[in-house]
């Protein structure tokens, strides 16, 4: 005789599973309208006005703006800002998330950074922008400090070499940039990566040690394989950070600098010629900047998290 | 128990980083 595997319970249980999803869907709701009002809706009405012209009519001609060498440069410069913002702030997270966690640094100072790590990730815009000015511009209280600092040469005159602005440095230039924007990158990489750095286990590294691998040897074999995945997904997420911040740069630099969100708003906002149509066109451009950036990390992820699931 | 050493390393970036946090925020109460 066939015996099938229809289980008696299997109807009651059933009943249970629909009573069920109905209430997690309700809970769903919130996250669901979040999704639609502040993500979907504007994307979407991004995508349809890039392909409008001023009478409402469809255009590809808003497109065209891509081939004009501004744009691309602009593109060019904010890749440049993002990548190299990225790698600094990256690293740079990457130590101190390091030195709060595996690193023995006392528990007051790992609760005082992790507090102001929270507070600095989210501390951009204007205030930052201003906060540098006075602190690394002509009048800045380092700038003051620096320039105070003067010896007699050989012939007796008093020389000042320390002035940053006689060396080369400015604020208002690409290496201001990245001061600005490391400031709130590597607290973002700090709160990202440390429950990565927390789930190395002691035991790993004693494990190491006892079949004779030095320090080097572990990092490159045991920890950095299992970190690679969240370094990847943090250094993203600091790209996606720095690729569309714009009040920072506007108020720091005041439009010298030709990054791609500057030309956005001057076209949305008004500069002479604007066309608001165009700057929804190079925003699209954005949006698959990032997409092609998202689907490199899924890529990356896969063939680095392979070993972690066999 | 023997107490974990406290590392260099880890205090130079300790500190280097809230001097990164603190220097600007120093700058503007100074400006004000």
């Amino acid at each position: 005789m066939d015996k099938t595997l229809t289980s008696p319970a299997v109807p009651a249980r059933k009943s249970v599973w629909r009573r069920l999803s109905e209430s997690n869907w309700i809970g769903l709701v919130p996250f669901f309208a979040f999704i639609f009002f502040f993500l979907l809706l504007p994307s979407t009405n991004l995508l349809f006005k890039s392909f409008q012209d001023f009478n409402g009519n469809f255009t590809l001609s808003n497109y065209g703006v891509m081939q004009n060498p501004y744009v691309i440069k602009a593109y060019s410069v904010s890749l440049q800002v993002s990548v190299i913002t990225s790698l600094v702030g990256g690293v740079f997270g990457f130590f101190v998330a390091y030195a709060i966690t595996l690193g023995n640094t006392p528990k007051w100072m790992r609760n005082f950074l992790m507090t102001f790590s929270g507070l600095a990730a989210n501390f951009g815009g204007v205030p930052l922008a201003f906060s540098y000015i006075a602190t690394l511009g002509r009048t800045g209280f380092v700038t003051a400090i620096l320039k105070s600092i003067c010896y007699p040469d050989a012939t007796g005159a008093q020389v000042c070499p320390f002035n940053p602005y006689d060396n080369g440095f400015n604020l208002y230039s690409m290496t201001g940039l990245v001061l600005a924007y490391t400031y709130f990158q590597f607290p973002l990489m700090v709160l990202t990566i440390t429950p990565a750095l927390e789930g190395l286990r002691k035991e790993w590294r004693e494990a190491s040690a006892n079949l004779g691998a030095n320090s080097w040897q572990y990092w490159q074999d045991v920890a950095l394989p299992i970190l690679t995945p969240s370094i990847l997904g943090a250094t993203l997420l600091l790209f996606g950070s720095a690729f569309g911040a714009y009040a920072t740069a506007y108020a720091l630099t005041g439009g010298s600098i030709y990054l791609i969100t500057i030309v956005i708003a001057q076209q949305i906002r008004g500069d002479v010629l604007n066309n608001p149509y165009e700057g929804y066109a190079l925003a699209v451009g954005m949006i698959v900047i990032m997409g092609v950036t998202i689907l490199l990390y899924n890529a990356l992820q896969r063939r680095t998290s392979r070993w972690l699931k066999s | 128990m023997k107490k974990p050493r406290f590392d260099l390393w880890s205090i130079f970036w300790a500190i280097l980083a809230l001097l990164y946090f603190f220097i600007p925020l120093y700058g503007t109460l100074d400006f004000s």
